[in-house]
Order: C-alpha cells, then sequence, then structure tokens
C-alpha cells in the first residue's frame, strides 16, 4: 500500500513548522510517530499534501521534573516514557499506561504528543492526562496557549487543538499517593475493550482526594467527577467503590464493536474500574 | 483392499531419485514443503533406507518442470504418502545396488546383507561395497546383466489412511467478570507412528496447537449487516503474539502404521484438530457445574461473558 | 512527484539515493538497496516482518516514510550475520528450529537482536511480551523463545569472556 504524492518538510525548530503549517494550511499535517497516521495515509483514508516531520525540533523533546511538576515534550516516544526511571519515580502511572500500548516497536515510535492529540477515542494516553489534570501546551502562530487536558476532546478526532496548532508539551502536577491504569484487551496490540485511570490519596483510612477517567468508553476520553467525589471522604470499601463505579458508569456511552456489544462493555467498565481503584487505594 | 481416492482419481504421490556418481543423491517429489520441513525428513527417510549421509541428499520439490506427478501437500499427507514413495524408491535403488555388490564381490546377491551404509558378505565381515562405491561403478563399470546407473521412482498409492491420534489437556482459568480466559497448563500427546525428526514434529505439534489455540478462543470473520467482512485486520482477526500463546508440554507413544513402508503418520493437523476441543472443552468445563450445556466458538472475551450472564453468575 | 536526495547508514554503509517522498523505508530497502532481508508481512504494523533497526530502536519499517529515516542509521538482518558466519541468534534459531516457513523469522531475529541490548538476562516472560510486535503462524513461538534464551546464554558467556 503506496500513499498519494505529498511533499516532505523537517523543520528544526516550532516557528518554522508553524509558518509551514500555516502555508498549506487544510493540506498539511503534522507527524510525530507516525503510526495512525501513516496508516491512514497508505489506505488513502488521510489525503496530506505536506507532511511536516517533527523529529528534529529539539524544543519538543525531554522529560523535565522541576520540583512536582512534570513537563513532557510531544516527540517524548513511549518507550523513553517507561525507560526513564525519574519520570517513574514522579509519576509512576505513566509507565504502567505506556507498556500496555500497542507493541514494542510501535512503542519505539510512538510519541505522548501524538497520542493525546490525535484525538482517537481507543489511545491510552488521553484518560491518563484527565486523570493527573494535565496540561496541554498549544503553539500557534498567536503564540501559546494552554488547555486541561480534561477540557481538549470533543469528540472522535475532534480537540480544541485548531488546524495551525500544534501540541508541544504536557505538563501535570505531581500528587503521589496511589495509581493504577487497568486496560482489558483481547490481546497485545489492541486498544481496550475498557480502561481506567485512577489515583488516589490517603488520609489516615480515608482517602482525601480521587480522579477517575475512563479509555475507549465513549468517542472522548471520560473524567468522572462523580466517582471521584463518590470515594472522596470514605474509606475506600467494597460499598463506596461500588458507588464510585456506579457513578462512572453513569459517565459513559459505549458502542457495540467487535469486542461486544453494549452491555457487555458496560460491566466490564464496572469491573475494571472497580479494580483500579482497588490497585490505587492498596498503593495509596 | 481398496485404494483410497477421490471420484477415482487415485491418491498417489511420487518420488524419483538419482544417486549420482560421486555418492550424493537428489530426489524429487511431487509435494512441496511450506515450512514443515520436507528437505529434512525426506533426506533422513532416504538416508536410512540407502545409507548415503542426509546432507549429501539434495530434496527437489515444487518444480513442474521436473518433479515427478504428485497431488501435493495438504492434509497431512506428505510422509504418509510421499514419504512412503521415498522409501519404496530408496528400496529400488537399494535392490539394484546390492546386485551390483554382489557382482563386484564375485557373490550370489543372496549372500549379502545390508549393514547401515554397505552390502557385507555374510560371515565374511571385511568383505563389502558401500553405498557409495557402488555408485561409482553403477555408472563407470560394465556390470553383465544390468543398465548402467542407479535411479528408481516410485509412486506410492496408499491402502488406506494412517491414522495418526493424540489427547490433549488444557488447564484454564476463566474471570466470569470480564470473560478473560488465561492457559495454566497445556499438555499434548501425540501419536504420529514412526517419529522421523522429533524436532521437526515438536515444532508442528507447537504450530498447530497455536492454530487450535486461536480458533477455539477468539478467530472469527465476522461480517457487518451489508456483508463488509468487520474482522480485516490483523488487530481484529485473532492471530495471537507470543504474549497471549500458552507454553506447551509435548509428548508422544509412537505406534507405527500397519501398512506405511516405515510406519510413519502425518502430524501436521492432528494437534490442530484435537487441540481445538481441548480449548473449547476447558471453557465448558468451567461452566458445566453451573448448568452450561452448550457454547459455541469462538470463546472471546464477550462470549464467555455471555455464557456466565445467561447462567446467572453476575448476580 | 520531487524526488528527494536522502542519506541511509545500513549495515554499516552510507548509501546516497533518490525516492519519494511517500516511498515507505521497507520499499526502499528492498527495491533500492536490494535488502530482501526485511520482509512486507501485513503492511499496518501489526506483524513485525519488516523490523529493522533505526538509531537503536526496533522499528516497523512499513511505517515509516524513506524520508523519515533520511539520515538514520539502520540494521537490517543482513548486517547481523552472513552465511558461514551467523550471528548467534541465527545459530539460535537454526538450532533450536525457531523456524519454520521462515517469513516472520528476519523480523524476529532483528527483534530479539535489539531485546537482548534492551535486556540481556529475559525471563520466558520477558521474551514473550518482548516479542510481542511480531506474529508468527508456524512454531507457536515456544522456539522461537527457546533459541532467544540461548542466544542470550551464549552471548553473555562470550562477552564475560571477553572481560
Amino acid at each position: 500500500m503506496i500513499p498519494a504524492a505529498f511533499e516532505y518538510h523537517r523543520p528544526t525548530d516550532i516557528a518554522s513548522a508553524l509558518a509551514t503549517l500555516r502555508e498549506f494550511g487544510d493540506e498539511a499535517r503534522v507527524v510525530a510517530g507516525g503510526h495512525s497516521l501513516i496508516p491512514m495515509m497508505k489506505l488513502r483514508m488521510a489525503a496530506i499534501g505536506h507532511l511536516i516531520d517533527l523529529q528534529d525540533i529539539a524544543d519538543l523533546k525531554g522529560i523535565r521534573i522541576d520540583g512536582n511538576t512534570v513537563r513532557i515534550g510531544a516527540m517524548v516516544t513511549q518507550q523513553e516514557l517507561i525507560g526513564d526511571a525519574a519520570l517513574t519515580r514522579a509519576a509512576p502511572l505513566l509507565r504502567e499506561t505506556a507498556l500496555q500500548i500497542a507493541d514494542p516497536q510501535v512503542r519505539a515510535v510512538g510519541t505522548i504528543g501524538g497520542n493525546v492529540a490525535n484525538g482517537d477515542p481507543g489511545n491510552d494516553m488521553p484518560a491518563v492526562m484527565q486523570c493527573l489534570d494535565a496540561t496541554f501546551t498549544l503553539t500557534g502562530p498567536g503564540g501559546t496557549r494552554e488547555v486541561k487536558a480534561r477540557d481538549f476532546y470533543e469528540a472522535a478526532y475532534v480537540t480544541a487543538r485548531a488546524d495551525e496548532e500544534i501540541l508541544t508539551a504536557v505538563s501535570f502536577t505531581v500528587s503521589g499517593g496511589g495509581h493504577a491504569y487497568e486496560k482489558q484487551k483481547r490481546k497485545i496490540g489492541d486498544y481496550a475493550t475498557a480502561a481506567a485511570a485512577v489515583t488516589l490519596q490517603k488520609d489516615g483510612t480515608v482517602c482525601s482526594a480521587a480522579s477517575i477517567a475512563m479509555t475507549n468508553l465513549s468517542d472522548v476520553p471520560v473524567w468522572s467527577k462523580a466517582a471521584a467525589d463518590a470515594l472522596v471522604g470514605t474509606a475506600c470499601s467494597h460499598a463506596d467503590i461500588g458507588n464510585a463505579v456506579a457513578a462512572a458508569l453513569a459517565d459513559i456511552a459505549p458502542t457495540a464493536d467487535n469486542r461486544g456489544p453494549v452491555e457487555f462493555k458496560r460491566h466490564v467498565a464496572g469491573i475494571i474500574i472497580r479494580r483500579a481503584i482497588e490497585r490505587a487505594w492498596s498503593r495509596a | 483392499m481398496k485404494n483410497c481416492d477421490i471420484l477415482g482419481m487415485g491418491m498417489f504421490d511420487s518420488c524419483e531419485i538419482r544417486i549420482h556418481p560421486t555418492g550424493s543423491a537428489i530426489a524429487r517429489l511431487g509435494t512441496i514443503s511450506q515450512g514443515q520441513g520436507h528437505a529434512t525428513t525426506f533426506a533422513q527417510i532416504l538416508a536410512s533406507e540407502i545409507g548415503l549421509p542426509a546432507d549429501s541428499i539434495t530434496i527437489e520439490e515444487g518444480d513442474t518442470d521436473t518433479a515427478p506427478y504428485g497431488l501435493g501437500t495438504y492434509g497431512s499427507r506428505s510422509t504418509p504418502v510421499a514419504g512412503a514413495a521415498t522409501a519404496m524408491a530408496g528400496r529400488k535403488i537399494r535392490a539394484k545396488a546390492q546386485m551390483i555388490a554382489a557382482y563386484l564381490l564375485e557373490v550370489h546377491d543372496g549372500d549379502l546383507e545390508w549393514d547401515v551404509d554397505r552390502f557385507v558378505v555374510k560371515g565374511a565381515p571385511e568383505r563389502f561395497k558401500t553405498m557409495a562405491e557402488i555408485a561409482y561403478a553403477s555408472y563407470n563399470q560394465a556390470i553383465p546383466g544390468l543398465e548402467p546407473g542407479l535411479e528408481a521412482v516410485s509412486y506410492y498409492d496408499p491402502p488406506n489412511m494412517t491414522y495418526p491420534f493424540g489427547a490433549y489437556v488444557c488447564v484454564m482459568e476463566i474471570d466470569v467478570d470480564t470473560g478473560v480466559s488465561d492457559i495454566r497448563q497445556f499438555y499434548a500427546l501425540d501419536d504420529c507412528g514412526t517419529r522421523i525428526n522429533p524436532m521437526i514434529i515438536e515444532g508442528q505439534v507447537h504450530g498447530g496447537l497455536t492454530e487450535a489455540f486461536a480458533i477455539a478462543m477468539g478467530q472469527e470473520i465476522a461480517y457487518d449487516e451489508i456483508g463488509n467482512v468487520t474482522t480485516g485486520t490483523l488487530m481484529d482477526f485473532f492471530l495471537p503474539t507470543a504474549w497471549e500463546t500458552p507454553h506447551y508440554t509435548t509428548d508422544f507413544t509412537e505406534t507405527p502404521s500397519p501398512h506405511h513402508p516405515i510406519g510413519a503418520k502425518g502430524v501436521g493437523e492432528s494437534p490442530n484438530v484435537g487441540g481445538v476441543p481441548a480449548f473449547s472443552n476447558a471453557v465448558h468445563d468451567a461452566f458445566r457445574p453451573f448448568g452450561l450445556k452448550q457454547s459455541h466458538m469462538p470463546h472471546d472475551q464477550w462470549r464467555i461473558w455471555k455464557i456466565a450472564h445467561d447462567l446467572g453468575l453476575h448476580g | 512527484m520531487k524526488k528527494m536526495q536522502m542519506t541511509l547508514t545500513v549495515n554499516g554503509e552510507a548509501h546516497e539515493l533518490l525516492a519519494e517522498p511517500r516511498e515507505l523505508l521497507i520499499h526502499v530497502l528492498r527495491e533500492k538497496l536490494d535488502l530482501t532481508g526485511p520482509h512486507i508481512g501485513c503492511e499496518t504494523s501489526h506483524c513485525g516482518a519488516c523490523t529493522i533497526d533505526m538509531n537503536g530502536r526496533s522499528v516497523k519499517s512499513c511505517t515509516v516514510f524513506a524520508a523519515q529515516a533520511n539520515g538514520a542509521d539502520i540494521t537490517t538482518i543482513e548486517g547481523l550475520g552472513a552465511p558461514g558466519a551467523l550471528h548467534p541468534l541465527q545459530e539460535a534459531f537454526r538450532e533450536h528450529h525457531g523456524l519454520q516457513c521462515g517469513f516472520c523469522t528476519p523480523g524476529m531475529i532483528t527483534r530479539a537482536h535489539r531485546l537482548l541490548q534492551e535486556n540481556p538476562n529475559p525471563s520466558e516472560e520477558d521474551i514473550r511480551f518482548g516479542m510481542a510486535g511480531n506474529l508468527c503462524r508456524c512454531t507457536g513461538y515456544q522456539n522461537i523463545v527457546k533459541a532467544i534464551l540461548a542466544a542470550a546464554a551464549e552471548m553473555n558467556a562470550v562477552k564475560e569472556a571477553a572481560e
């Protein structure tokens, strides 16, 4: 399978990438790892006249941990996330998630920026970013703006990023406590049947803060405030977790596919959310 | 005994052997290997029959200009049929070689006995001719009453099926809440008769079991309501990776086929045929105490979940 | 479409070549550089038959444009060993019957080569997880795992002896 012809650009700084994006408008797309975009180009489902490869832009690389603040450049690969010991100490949820994405070769090129910017409801990092209350940095012709992950996703493949903007980094504040990313899939390389990201803080025997987000259970990632509220102030008993699960399930709208019908997905989602909460609580 | 046939067409396969004067050989067959290791297996069969080392025997398949006619490779028939033809053609070579050796050793051919790679004069073990020496002589010495050369062809039409058999035991853990299954142990015993190359046999068993695992636990060509295939990618069509595939414990018994010249039977499909119900019955067995009467493959996560759900196991 | 000039270092040798931006790396390797070891399997980044090593990472070359690889350092199966001088992994795959039809084998070995650099002492589980981007329909993987374990032991022994 060979895609339609395009012109290739490899800028070395964000300004030139933005200039090219602006010059060619709708015809231009940026590419990071390319493992979502290139198959679509090969299938001729994405027609791109100008491909802007971001690999040489140094500003998009690197993981910076500054006190409680973590900033990850958009071009950091899943493999780099997995291998970064300091990041894993600061935010172990990212490694746990990245290991459940695709396969080794895809993780070697797939980036966090691509994963969150594409707007594919099957991607895992968007829910994780919502769980962590991360901020996405978008750089466009008018400068830089920040959008909360929780406000970024509008519909499948539709996000708050404007066509002439590039998502350049994700950042979040580390809050410690327990974490878990629980994902059910059919095999390595599959998208989630249901997946949930959870972070919890424990104060004595009581849950003092919680965040719960879900993957592939709606056309966008779903952060459930109600689910988190159901846990805060409780001792995360079986019944408390049941309340949180019920609240989370009220916020999703899964659709049937080869993985199974809606009834199945809702049930599995409940189990996966419960397990994620239990695991996070055991680590809190 | 009636020969096996399809609508009157014989189920033969064939082997044509040429021994070179140098003591190497080429055998051409009507079958073709897609990775089953024919070049190794057939060379070993022939080496055992004619006493030339297997690595000096070239196996050639798949060239319709040069191969003898045959029905080809399918249905685990290559060793049962073409393998038999190879042994039979090898025996023709050996019979002629015995005549040549008798002439060279100046004895009656009935006074010779075969010993691994040579004909030896009975009672006089120091008097012998190796197959390599005989091959050289067959082309380079006029032997009264015999044509020069050392070649043979055999078309083998099997008088019956070979009946490989096996037993497969699967120990499976099922998460009734999610439909996720995990193979804890899998034991396979296969009987393919005379075992020519144990490593190749084991490889065939592993592959057959893995395909059985995929068929039982996930493979499906599904269609949408207007007839489009919806499982057209390797993400949706269950071709398991090393991660999902269980580790197998393999074992064997050896019950030779009574009518195959060396007692060999097929092996490619038996673990595949027996493996599917082993995986499938493990699912069934897990739910039998809860009243399951019947369930359908593939036992993917949602179908297993559905069994549990219909049996009221989700409360 | 205009062709681009690019430089690829493949198996230690620098190549200057012209290719359209839309040409995939696997096609350039196979058709322009005549390196037919990496295979084209699914073409959708699932099967791993096209796996190569690019700048020290295992990559599926059916899902990379040659233009993206411009300037990269690439190793294919041809760069790992040669007839008569097999890489320990190639030797181990042969010894332990780690291949049957052989279609997945170049990708398997190229991936395993990188895996053993990422983790020189992998367990069976590590290997099964680390090789999960490469599909095989013949072997059931068991002898592939066995071959990689054997090659790891052999490579570690050679390394120890050298130290």
